[in-house]
């Protein structure tokens, strides 16, 4: 060293001077400044080195202050560590080799994140320069909370007039590629490289045919919240954002499947139908409905309705009466003698035998018909229906309405053979010679027996055979009292069907009470109402026969605890026997399978064993549903197996797979979630139910339905809680045939060199500051909601009434410690300044005062604004308003605050107040951070590089931010921020390069013996062997160092960084230790560590004085050669800092630093010394902290925890490192 | 004559007033120099109807070290609710301050409380917050 210069400002022009002098004077080839961090000025010192004409790389800097002078207390001490810090960065230095830079190759690609101002005029700025532009937008429209304002200050210039020709500049564009409607879901890579995965949300409408006629919106019955007026109006399920929504194409709001759907076992579009039957369109209704299922008549009879348990409507008053409705709408069809016009297709060729035709049998027979195939369907009885026509009475179903809806099975070509049974594994077995699939749907025909003795006396029957019986008309007549032993919908059937047959009294007696009986609560209802008497808490215990009939003996019962059905136990209370005659005694306690194993088929239960996706049985082309799957089951779910079965047996046939994509069949929990408060209630349709009349026309159906004045009433009481019904009226509506329900949710991948972050603000939402009430009266506003009522205020009625005495409350959300807002939100004194005069204007009677801590008018033409309006006799009290209160009566708003500048306390009356609530982060403005790793400053909004000199950039290369994003401000300094960040954009692509420091990995020739063991250890594959030599490929080198500890000969070295100069300056950092201290050396990577450590500095946050911060581009680069020889030599802790993996331009990086790691925490553990001492962690710029507890807890550690290492095992340390190669080998495997 | 109309203050910004409001900081705890006299605790204080000067003169007049606050008597009309605290948006302790005052008050005057001396009628007029900030200070 020849010179040495103590000068302060050493980076101004005049301490570079120096440099220019010393070096020309005394013919230096080398310099090493100590001053502040290389992060800062190594570029400015590069520079006047190329000035000096010496190669920028024979400098070196220590940094004495953000990493000494700044976070250590003692002067003593940190004195101490700055010679060490100069001397190891000399010793460096020294062995430095000029180097030239390397040039890395940056397109012209930005993705602009936020359409918003900011958005907008950084793509406008990017596009006009020539370059694309990815501009992704989340709402369907561009423009952002500008276009929701009326006018803006100071110059009341109307907002949309003036971001209009802006929004249309965007849209025509050539440069601009707008992504509207979706959102970024990744990014990884860097500058220059980004990739970018960006989720496209359906609009169901298609941008390229779609006029924005509105003819949709007009036939959508669906009204939804208007978010763009923040729910202060309605708009349609299809609707378009706003009048001057760029790209102008409608977009249709779909929430999920509504509970209704979701709970129907085969998904009918409930709310589709109901909507249609709103509209007053009772064809389409039926027709929606028969899309699914073919029976809606019947369904709408004897459905267990499961939708109208789901129905959300039950939240406000009693769910709709969804059965009725569709009910009606296929009498109605009826009525008008319409047809159901069904085009089946000819036949494919394939044939597949039924056997039961219940609704399980005939929905699968329907199912596959209407596929192609040839059905044949097999029946024992002698007509066709099952349960329909055996099992449910006509009083419920009449036969009219059951023959009617299967003839459509006829129509479309399904075969029945009735009279005809299938019988045992032969049955099967022949049924597949002659088919090429079978689906068993046979039902539980035999009614369960109680076991107790007389059952089978004469008179008493099972309630299945006595219905069947009933219904094939031979028993025509019940004299005397009849029991019905039951709780069940057969139990009722049986009682009421014993009535019309003429019997004198009919008693159900059931073991359990009310609440547990299973059958339809209606049917119960309708039951009692007929004079049918309920006994609760009572068995038979066994029938005698009698001179006038059976003798019963029935015992009373208490419940104890559940059962598995989960229904309370009853238990015989003992000695509680009384005995009673009936002429007539039918058990209706369960149903089962015919005989058991009637197929020869695995049974599970006493039912046949099926797959719940599949309905496939234990034999292969078999399959089967309805009650011999599931047992005693409802109408619904029958149908739904038939549908399942189809959907197997289809895909059976065309060898498919049986299984994939079928989670979503029968009932699923929705997801949906709709508020119900504040829903006006409105009671359900009934109909008229005129029972003792009906009963005297004996079997004629009892429910007449639902009157046609009542269906379009009923059908407006829907909530609508899947947003889009999916009736289908805009599709119909539109011409140009742009609507698609099938669009799906889309992921594209873009490539990107740049990023500008535009994400912008939310409003604080005042419901977090109670004593402001917001939402508990619709005279309390937000600012932004005014905005919305004053900017639509001349097209038509206001959205909400404005009084005449308004007030308006300053600071909501700002400037509050309670809340943790400490930020003052900046716009808002002006923006309530121009609310005012807006208010004023439209009504100069009006009475306005703004309550303010301080006022803030602090732009160009604010002030004089703010006088302007004074003018005009809006009263201004410096006083922050301490409560609203509200009488409960009148809704009158008090306010109380104290006018500070007169002290007295105020409190009035006010009839319309305005909160003018501040700008808050934006959700998506934390969830890009998180993406992108940047940085957030306190108050939540994104962190700039440098709060004075870089207020776009951010710490991340190549990642700029715009606008409110970066925190609050108004337009123009918005617009400004938006130039900055392209003009900052352009500045890196404009030259087509960047220029990366020429840290690359280069061979030591004399020293490589061609091993090759590097070849494999590089993850991008730069390191390659030609014509037998080994060669490093520089433009794929990234400087990272991983390969430098796979070689064994140690010929393989990182510019810069070299092993000579690494170990130089560990030697310097350890030197001067003294017997007593301890030495704690960081490897800090480039990226990501020694910022941090430089951000501890700036923050002035103290940390241990006994660590030595070692600078290497990765910590990869820390090879266990030097780890070894940096503990033999005094080290006594180490700590390795390196980039987060995602944000790492160095991919692998952080594995290798782990096995670097493990090799040697193992050889310290062996040697005698604690592998805690070597530590490694992970980091991120945007977390200060953890960067200072991992090494203030290092420190700790070896200083008060361990004691220190002893000389002896410093030297076998030492020696390790010799015979390094062979362990790390091992290590490696 | 209007109460409102009497003489200007002549306000000293010397040190003897510096001590004063170090000493109510010291006290209290609280920084009052944070506070920006926005009036919240005033809006907020339910007594304030019976006060002579509002929470925030009190405040004022504390930072400006003017030790002719503690002549007045809202500070012990003061309930010690803590709304003014609660509501505060700098985080400083109004009714703490308050507290301070009644103690430099009670300080000056009294060594130690007898609450066996006090009769029935000081009981009925003193005001209940100074017989909780004394037995605070002193019993014991």
């Amino acid at each position: 060293m020849v010179v040495a210069r103590d000068v302060e400002h050493m980076c101004s022009e005049d301490g570079q001077k120096f440099i220019l002098n010393d070096v020309a004077e005394h013919s230096l080839n080398r310099v090493v400044v100590a001053s502040c961090s290389p992060l800062f000025h190594e570029k400015t010192f590069m520079k006047t080195m190329e000035k000096a004409n010496l190669n920028p790389y024979l400098f070196d800097m220590a940094n004495i202050r953000e990493h000494c002078s700044w976070c250590h207390t003692s002067k003593q001490q940190a004195t101490k560590k700055a010679e060490d810090l100069v001397r190891m960065a000399i010793a460096k230095c020294a062995l430095h080799e000029p180097l030239q830079r390397k040039r890395m190759p940056i397109g012209k690609r930005v993705l602009v994140i936020g359409g918003g101002i900011a958005g907008i005029q950084a793509s406008l700025d990017l596009g006009d320069s020539g370059f694309e532009v990815y501009l992704v937008e989340k709402e369907a429209s561009i423009g952002g909370k500008m276009a929701m304002l009326s006018k803006t200050f100071p110059t009341e210039d109307c907002a949309t007039c003036i971001i209009g020709p802006k929004l249309a500049d965007v849209a025509e564009h050539p440069n601009i590629h707008l992504y509207t409607y979706s959102e970024v879901e990744s990014v990884s890579g860097y500058l220059g490289n980004f990739h970018v995965r960006v989720r496209r949300k359906p609009r169901y409408v298609d941008l390229n045919k779609c006029t924005a006629c509105g003819d949709c919106a007009k036939e959508c019955p669906v009204e939804m919240p208007n978010e763009f007026n923040l729910g202060l109006s309605k708009r349609k399920a299809i609707h378009i954002y706003n009048d001057i929504a760029v790209p102008h194409k409608y977009l249709i709001t779909k929430i999920g499947t509504p509970p209704c759907r979701a709970s129907c076992p085969i998904h009918v579009n409930v709310q589709g139908y109901i909507q249609l039957i709103k509209k007053g369109k009772f064809e389409e209704a039926l027709a929606l409905v028969r899309e699914t299922n073919p029976f809606p008549g019947i369904t709408g009879r004897i459905c267990t309705h499961p939708c109208e348990s789901a129905c959300t409507r039950e939240n406000v008053d009693e769910p709709l009466a969804i059965d009725l409705l569709k009910r009606f709408v296929y009498d109605y069809a009826e009525k008008q003698e319409k047809k159901w016009e069904l085009n089946p297709p000819p036949f494919n060729g394939k044939k597949v035998a039924i056997v039961g035709s219940g609704p399980a049998g005939l929905m699968a027979a329907f199912n596959l018909r209407m596929l192609g195939y040839e059905v044949t369907v097999f029946e024992r009885m002698p007509e066709i229906g099952g349960m329909l026509r055996y099992g449910i009475p006509t009083y419920r179903l009449p036969r009219e309405v059951l023959d009617k809806e299967l003839n459509v099975l006829h129509e479309i070509g399904v075969q029945f053979i009735t009279g005809f049974e299938v019988i045992g594994k032969e049955g099967i077995s022949q049924l597949l010679q002659d088919f090429h699939a079978v689906f068993l749907a046979v039902g539980t025909w035999h009614s369960r027996k109680m076991g107790i003795p007389g059952e089978d006396l004469p008179g008493v029957t099972g309630a299945l055979e006595f219905l069947r019986e009933a219904n094939l008309g031979k028993i025509t007549q019940v004299q005397g009292k009849a029991a019905v032993i039951g709780g069940g919908n057969a139990a009722i059937d049986a009682a009421r069907t014993l009535l019309r047959l003429g019997a004198q009294e009919v008693e159900i007696i059931y073991r359990r009470t009310r609440n547990e009986m299973p059958a339809n609560p209606e049917e119960i209802e309708e039951a009692i109402m007929e004079g049918i008497k309920l006994r609760f808490l009572e068995a038979p215990t066994q029938i005698e026969k009698d001179e006038v009939g059976l003798l019963l003996t029935l015992q009373k019962m208490e419940l104890k605890e559940p059962d598995s059905s989960g229904r309370r136990r009853p238990v015989p209370v003992p000695g509680s026997e009384v005995k009673e005659v009936f002429q007539f005694v039918v058990m209706a306690v369960g149903q089962e399978l015919e005989s058991e194993n009637r197929f020869d088929l695995k049974m599970e239960d006493g039912r046949i064993s099926a797959d719940p996706l599949t309905l496939e049985t234990s034999m292969p082309g078999v399959f089967a549903g309805g009650d011999a799957v599931l047992g005693p089951a409802t109408f619904i779910e029958a149908l739904a197996h038939g549908k399942k079965a189809a959907i197997s047996i289809d895909r059976f046939l065309n060898f498919e797979d049986m299984r994939i994509g079928r989670e979503l069949e029968g009932p699923f929990p929705s997801q949906v979630q709709v508020e119900t408060a504040g829903v006006e209630k409105s009671p359900r349709a009934r109909p008229k139910l005129d029972l003792p009349k009906s009963l005297v026309s004996h079997f004629a159906e009892v429910n007449p339905g639902l009157p046609q004045e009542a269906v379009k009433g009923e059908a407006e009481r829907c909530l609508n809680c899947g947003g889009c019904s999916e009736c289908g009226e805009c599709v119909r509506a539109c011409e140009p045939k742009a609507i698609n329900f099938g669009e799906l949710e889309r992921v594209e991948e873009l490539e990107a060199d740049t990023i500008i972050v535009a994400t912008g603000f939310d409003l604080f939402d005042p419901s977090l500051k109670p004593v402001y009430q917001y939402g508990s009266s619709s005279s309390i506003l937000t600012a932004l909601e005014l905005e919305r009522i004053i900017a639509t205020g001349s097209s038509g009625p206001p959205l909400r009434a404005i009084g005449n005495k308004v007030a308006f409350i300053q600071c909501v959300g700002s400037r509050d410690e309670q809340i943790g807002r400490e930020n003052c939100s900046r716009i808002c004194c002006m923006y309530a300044t121009k609310l005012a005069q807006l208010l004023k204007r439209l009504d100069p009677s009006r009475e306005i005062y703004i309550f303010y801590t301080d006022l803030r008018a602090y732009g160009k033409g604010f002030e004089e604004y703010y006088k302007r309006a004074q003018k005009s006799g809006i009263r201004y009290i410096r006083g922050r308003v301490a409560e609203i209160q509200r009488d409960p009566q009148s809704g009158a708003l008090i306010l109380t605050a104290e006018d500070t500048l007169t002290k007295g306390i105020i409190s009035a009356e006010f009839d319309t107040v305005v909160l003018s609530a501040g700008l808050v982060p934006s959700p998506d403005s934390d969830k890009i951070s998180e993406m992108l790793k940047l940085a957030k400053s306190p108050d939540g909004f994104l962190q700039e590089a440098h709060p004075k000199f870089r207020p776009v950039d951010t710490l991340v290369d190549g990642v700029f931010i715009a606008g409110c994003a970066q925190g609050p401000k108004d337009i123009p300094d918005t617009v400004a921020q938006a130039s900055a960040a392209a003009s900052r954009a352009i500045r890196l692509m404009n030259k087509g390069y960047y220029e990366i420091e020429p840290i690359s990995a280069f061979l030591h020739q004399e020293l490589c013996d061609g091993c090759g063991i590097c070849l494999s250890s590089c993850p991008v594959g730069a390191i390659v062997r030609e014509r037998g030599t080994i060669k490093i490929n520089e433009a794929l080198c990234k400087g990272c160092g991983i390969c430098l500890a796979h070689c064994p000969k140690e010929a393989l070295d990182l510019h810069y960084y070299t092993n000579a100069e690494m170990k130089a300056q560990i030697e310097e950092a350890l030197k001067g230790k003294k017997p007593d201290e301890i030495r704690v050396l960081v490897f800090a990577d480039s990226i990501c560590t020694y910022r941090l450590a430089d951000n501890l500095g700036t923050s002035r946050i103290s940390y241990p004085v006994e660590t030595r911060i070692i600078r290497v581009p990765s910590g990869a680069r820390v090879t266990p050669s030097l780890l070894l020889q940096a503990f033999s030599s005094g080290a006594d802790g180490i700590f390795i800092g390196e980039c987060d993996r995602r944000a790492s331009p160095y991919p692998g990086s952080n594995q290798a630093i782990e096995e670097n790691v493990r090799i040697v925490q193992e050889i310290l553990k062996e040697e005698g010394a604690e592998a805690e001492r070597l530590k490694y962690a992970e980091l991120l710029t945007s977390l200060l902290t953890d960067f200072f507890k991992n090494v203030a807890a290092l420190v700790k550690y070896v200083k008060r925890e361990v004691p220190q290492i002893s000389p002896e095992v410093r030297e076998r340390i030492k020696e390790r490192a010799q015979n390094l190669w062979e362990r790390v080998q091992g290590a490696r495997g | 004559m209007n109460e409102r109309f009497l003489r200007i203050k002549r306000i000293v910004l010397g040190p003897r007033n510096r001590e004063f409001s170090k000493k109510v900081e010291e006290l209290s705890g609280e920084t009052v120099n944070l506070c920006e006299q926005c009036g919240t605790c005033s809006g907020s204080c339910p007594m304030v109807g019976e006060m002579d000067i509002t929470p925030s003169f009190m405040m004022r007049m504390v930072q400006l070290g003017e030790e002719e606050v503690l002549e007045s008597k809202t500070f012990w009309i003061c309930a010690s609710c803590y709304t003014c605290s609660v509501r505060c948006p700098r985080g400083i302790d109004p009714a703490k301050v308050a507290e301070a005052l009644r103690q430099i008050k009670l300080r000056a005057a009294l060594d130690f409380l007898d609450i066996s001396k006090i009769t029935e009628e000081e009981a009925k007029t003193l005001p209940q917050i100074a017989l909780v900030a004394a037995l605070r200070k002193f019993t014991g």
